[in-house]
């Protein structure tokens, strides 16, 4: 370890074989979904409603405590820094407390971190003069991972500071978050992206970034594979891009750990034992992801024509239950042999 | 009482009954008179005032002779030839351990008596001292060097009523400063050893829980090495020598205080024998209530009507009437798994099926370590089934057990899984095997991956997951490495050969 | 003497004898400016970790490969001290965190930590980055991978992980999407008979290719497995034959005679035997969920689909209880004596339709 620690010394002998080696230092590039955030609230992409309220808040209206829900990848994160960058300007980084969840979030951050920040008083003009509004933002991403007790402790704090703060909550499930914070926020729901919109998107970055995607065939397939999740989409093209230098359909594939579609409807039409044994041990030895697997495999069934309610009623209850042993480590071997039986017998027994 | 006073100065205060003959027959005086005064004005109703108010009721019963302690006549000769030794020899230290109320403390003081050694005792005195005027408390003397000072002087210096007997200083309170610093207590011994002129004897009561346990946090090995201690373990009295304390006591009764106390039946002491688990002191107290005129006369009755009722279970029933008198009972893991193991069903009145220890007592006894007695269940229940069906129900509630237990965060948890287990276990078996089945230990299930130095194949340089090498290396590792040096003695055979 | 296996293992990126296409992306990925943290994943003996030792060379040189063995010492938050066994260069260190059971947290914290504040000086010439390499990454405490998250984000100018799992359904998303994920699939028979082949070349060895395909199988597509097997082979005996026998692990024999213990006799008295080979299994330190596959794999063979059935979904479900569980010997206890509940009640309803 020491000698670990110590600067290696290249000696000339053993130089890296690469000859891209770069001798200058260079700053590693930013992940493009950061390159590419929106930085004013217009750019964001299909949401009408919220675009609205925010635009009237930076137009001198008052700013109501927020709940932004939605499914990941439609904006939530984006819209408010946008609009907190046209609020604040360059002094954002004295007004805004952004939490997310690799955050320590406890019961007691709320209490001390957010309080303490919550308490200091502003003005309503810049150092420079220049007029601002007189509160401050908080910003608590993925809002729905944290504990009741941390919700309900934030529940007095952002009552008691509402003449100096604003909070913003952002989450995934609105049933997650404890009604007394629903009622003290206004709520907006962020609708999955539109197909068109997304691709547009992806095609702008993709020219800034000297991107080949060829006539955009590939830009369809990155939208269906991340099921609308611009961000998804955006981290699966510059994985793909480090990865193969190029943009195909199977890397996308590859790089989002997708399971092909073939193998999953392999897997919903497995007839005896023996075939899913086979299937089940092929299928792990190709390192696919169980848990994948049965994401998608819910998808699937539910818009299966050839089952009927019954085989999908059997089969989704089943999916649920083994979903949840994934989740909690157990052996993806048994949950999908344990799922493979009831899909046999369901499909046996229609 | 004189009593009293030895909390406030514990250093040159005259020790009380300085011979237990003494002692004894004080309160014996006061007793009669008491007795008298309580017969003459109110009769037998009024009985037990004096009898409660009396705070050395206790003596009435210690014992007088060798042949009165209920110790065993192999530990009483031990501590007998250590006093008769230490006699000539100045400053030994002996060191007696044993659960509560195995009458340590009796055997030193009857044997005092009868080799004429005066003892001193040290009692930690209180040591709240009132503040100053500015609100600070002030520790005048640490309690460690009070302590060194009190052991020392009293080895060392006579007391002036005393008739120039031996002296034996004897630490039973022990100054709970010593549990945190191990080291102070050793230098204590160090200077007691140098300058006192008088035997010591500590008495460590050794209770359940291993944290407090004098004996063994304070005594370690090297210590007792270090001052040549002698350590002389006592154990729980057993049944016959409880019984015969008890005979003795009932014997004292009924020659002197029959006035007081019903003479105990046979019943009573039996099942006074039977609760306080080996602890004469608690048997001694059980007893005395249990005889008491007044009070006990409800009980006694009642044990009498059902016992007339029911004559095949009285002695139980009594047992139980005693429970609440009797030591708490803690009864042993081993006794736990039996109970859960074998479980026994009583048939009450209505014809309702009860089990003779319910569920929820046993629980009750092992909430502190539920893992662990569930692991002992585990190792120890198959033997009892006979029909595979019932195993599979046990089983599968052991496995719901250690599957809620692990949630060790949530205390309800650990109370539940504890429950299904053993109701679980008590339940299922519907064909018993009725065998004697030895209770066995858990298995240690720690795993033991090879070592590198096993497998002289490997790679040093290389980071093996221990898995791995269970999994693939090992067998081929084994194959391939007993060949390989048959192999290379065979091609050197065939060099010289060629 | 080496084994063969750590003999013949590849140096080279571009000398991998499979999935050569991912070769060449790793090689890309070298070539480019920034370096992302790696989460490789596949199944045992799919070659992850020669691999990631081919890429360390690719970017350090051949510096990457004077490797020495350290122990490290580690104080947990409640001072218990811990030590773990690490193999580092100069320019990466490689630990199995899960050695140290849960105090995981406590080492992969402090050793990024270690690695990532020591600038290097001079880095002309080099990288401006060191590599952390965790193995079993899916094994880690839900607790410690939250904590990778973080330290990941803090030091990621100084160092580099590179994550290593079996699969990624046990990896939480957090740490998926930090990292560019490479799925390392197990060799396919075929790639291993030719891998063989080419092990036997080099040692002088001619080995028949039924024998090569026979191992191949035998191996459960774990290329580790099958060099040892077809080095053992090699021991007990040469010249090959395409017959001979090939040797299984033991801990395989074993669980198959657990089965087959189990499907002779079903009372209380043969669980006790079985349980008695369970512990020796586990103590062992075979992983009791492969226990588990092994055990259900054997078991079912001889019974119709609704009892397959009926086994799978027990299986799956004791199995899951133990991962929750704190003695994985009461699961597997549980599911043997449900099994022979099950396969009692079975042999005894078609004795009864016999008459």
């Amino acid at each position: 370890m020491q000698a670990f620690l110590k600067t290696g010394k290249l000696s000339v002998t053993d130089k890296p074989s690469t000859s891209g080696t770069k001798t200058t230092k260079k700053k590693p590039p930013a992940p493009w979904v950061e390159k590419y955030r929106p930085k004013t609230i217009d750019d964001i992409v299909d949401q009408g409603e919220v675009v609205q309220v925010l635009r009237e808040c930076l137009s001198g209206g008052d700013l109501p405590h927020l709940l932004f829900y939605g499914p990941p990848g439609t904006g939530k994160t984006s819209a408010i820094l946008a609009a907190a960058r046209q609020l604040f300007g360059d002094i954002t980084r004295d007004r805004v407390l952004e939490l997310n969840a690799s955050d320590e979030r406890g019961i007691q951050v709320i209490r001390d971190k957010v309080k303490s920040f919550a308490q200091l008083t502003v003005s309503n003009t810049r150092p420079d003069g220049r007029p601002c509004p007189p509160y401050k933002l908080v910003i608590l991403d993925e809002a729905d991972s944290m504990t009741t007790a941390a919700q309900a402790a934030l529940r007095r704090t952002m009552e008691r500071e509402t003449r100096t703060t604003r909070f913003c909550l952002i989450c995934n499930y609105v049933s997650r978050i404890i009604p007394p914070i629903t009622s003290r926020c206004s709520k907006f729901r962020f609708k999955p992206l539109a197909k068109e919109n997304v691709i547009k998107r992806l095609q702008e970055v993709c020219v800034a970034e000297g991107v080949d995607v060829g006539d955009g065939e590939v830009l369809h397939q990155a939208v269906h594979t991340c099921d609308g999740d611009l961000r998804r989409a955006l981290t699966a093209l510059q994985c793909c891009q480090r990865l193969l230098g190029k943009v195909t359909a199977d890397g996308l594939i590859e790089v989002t750990g997708l399971v092909p579609e073939k193998l999953v409807d392999e897997y919903l039409k497995v007839k005896n034992y023996n075939e899913l044994e086979q299937f089940v041990a092929k299928f792990l030895m190709d390192a696919y992801s169980a848990s994948q697997l049965l994401e998608q495999l819910s998808a699937t069934v539910v818009n299966a024509g050839h089952l009927t309610n019954k085989q999908k009623c059997d089969i989704s209850e089943k999916v649920a239950v083994c979903s949840h042993r994934l989740l909690d480590g157990g052996s993806e071997f048994m949950q999908l042999t344990d799922l493979g039986c009831t899909i046999i017998m369901a499909n046996n027994n229609p | 009482m004189q009593k009293g006073r030895k909390w406030f100065k514990p250093v040159f205060d005259i020790v009380e009954n300085e011979t237990p003959k003494e002692s004894k027959n004080i309160p014996e005086k006061k007793q009669k008179v008491y007795e008298e005064k309580s017969l003459g004005s109110n009769g037998d109703a009024n009985c037990k005032m004096p009898t409660i108010n009396h705070k050395n009721w206790m003596k009435n019963f210690d014992p007088v002779n060798i042949e009165d302690l209920a110790v065993h006549n192999k530990k009483i000769q031990e501590v007998e030839n250590w006093i008769k030794d230490s006699c000539k020899n100045t400053c030994n230290i002996l060191l007696l351990s044993g659960p509560v109320g195995c009458g340590k403390t009796a055997t030193v003081r009857t044997l005092a008596a009868k080799y004429n050694v005066k003892i001193s005792e040290w009692i930690t005195p209180i040591d709240i001292e009132l503040p100053t005027d500015y609100g600070e408390y002030e520790f005048k003397e640490k309690q460690s060097k009070k302590f060194l000072d009190f052991i020392i002087s009293a080895a060392n210096f006579t007391s002036l009523l005393d008739n120039n007997s031996n002296k034996l200083v004897l630490i039973e309170d022990f100054p709970n400063t010593f549990l945190r610093t191990p080291s102070e207590f050793s230098n204590i011994l160090q200077q007691y050893t140098q300058r006192a002129k008088s035997p010591i004897v500590f008495i460590c009561s050794e209770t359940n829980t291993d944290n407090k346990n004098a004996a063994v946090n304070i005594f370690t090995t090297s210590l007792k090495e270090q001052f040549l201690i002698q350590h002389i373990v006592f154990n729980s009295v057993s049944v016959t020598g409880l019984r015969s304390a008890l005979k003795r006591v009932s014997d004292i009764i009924s020659k002197k205080y029959s006035a007081m106390y019903n003479i105990p039946t046979t019943d009573i002491i039996d099942s006074v024998v039977n609760t306080s688990a080996g602890d004469v002191r608690s048997a001694i107290l059980n007893l005395h209530f249990a005889s008491l005129k007044g009070i006990n006369h409800n009980l006694e009755t009642s044990i009498v009507k059902e016992s007339k009722v029911k004559g095949k279970t009285k002695k139980k029933k009594a047992t139980n009437k005693f429970m609440s008198l009797g030591k708490d009972q803690t009864i042993s893991i081993l006794h736990g798994v039996g109970r859960v193991l074998n479980p026994k069903v009583l048939l009450d009145e209505c014809g309702k099926a009860n089990l003779s220890h319910p569920p929820e007592d046993i629980v009750e006894q092992f909430l502190s370590s539920p893992s662990t007695f569930i692991n002992f269940l585990e190792e120890n229940y198959l033997p009892h089934f006979s029909c595979i069906n019932d195993v599979d129900k046990a089983v599968s509630t052991l496995s719901d057990a250690d599957y809620i237990l692990a949630e060790w965060r949530e205390k309800y948890c650990q109370e539940y899984g504890l429950y299904i287990a053993v109701a679980g276990l008590m339940l299922a078996n519907k064909s018993p095997v009725s065998a004697w089945n030895p209770v066995r230990g858990p298995k240690n299930m720690n795993v033991q991956y090879p070592s590198l130095q096993q497998m002289p194949l490997l790679d040093n340089s290389y980071l093996y997951k221990g898995k791995v090498l269970v999994t693939d290396y090992l067998t081929y590792c084994k194959i391939i490495g007993n060949k390989t040096g048959c192999e290379e003695s065979l091609s050197n055979e065939d060099e010289i050969i060629e | 003497m080496s084994l063969w296996v750590d003999k013949h293992r590849p140096k080279d990126l571009m000398k991998l004898d499979f999935h050569k296409d991912q070769a060449l992306r790793l090689k890309n990925l070298v070539q480019q400016s920034d370096f992302p943290h790696l989460l490789v994943y596949g199944p045992s003996g799919a070659g992850k970790k020669t691999r990631i030792m081919c890429l360390l060379r690719e970017l350090y040189g051949s510096g990457a490969e004077r490797l020495r063995q350290e122990t490290m010492h580690f104080t947990t938050p409640s001072n218990k001290k811990i030590e773990i066994m690490t193999v580092s260069s100069n320019y990466h260190i490689e630990v199995n965190p899960t050695d140290v059971g849960i105090h995981d947290r406590v080492v992969i914290m402090d050793l990024v930590k270690n690695v990532a504040q020591t600038h290097q000086i001079d880095s002309s010439g080099q990288r401006e980055f060191k590599v952390v390499i965790l193995n079993e990454v899916d094994d880690l405490t839900k607790d410690a991978q939250h904590a990778l998250r973080r330290t990941m984000e803090k030091y990621v100018a100084t160092c580099r992980l590179i994550l290593i799992a079996n699969s990624i359904s046990r990896v939480i998303p957090a740490i998926r999407s930090r990292c560019l994920t490479i799925r390392v699939p197990a060799p396919t028979e075929n790639e291993i008979a030719t891998v063989l082949h080419t092990v036997c070349k080099k040692e002088g060895l001619s080995l028949p290719s039924e024998l090569a395909m026979r191992i191949a199988k035998c191996a459960d597509r774990n290329l580790r497995r099958a060099l040892l097997m077809c080095e053992a082979c090699k021991v007990q005996k040469y010249p090959f034959t395409s017959d001979q026998k090939v040797p299984e692990p033991d801990w395989q024999q074993f669980i198959r005679e657990i089965a087959s213990m189990i499907l002779t006799e079903q009372s209380p008295k043969k669980l006790g035997e079985v349980r008695q080979k369970l512990y020796e299994l586990i103590i062992h330190g075979i992983p009791p969920d492969m226990i588990f596959s092994g055990l259900l794999c054997e078991l079912v063979r001889n019974c119709d689909m609704s009892m397959k059935c009926q086994v799978a979904n027990h299986a799956a479900e004791y199995e899951h209880r133990m991962r929750l569980g704190n003695k994985p010997i009461f699961h597997l206890e549980a599911f043997v004596a449900k099994f022979m509940a099950i396969y009692k009640k079975f042999v005894e309803e078609s004795l009864g339709d016999a008459f």
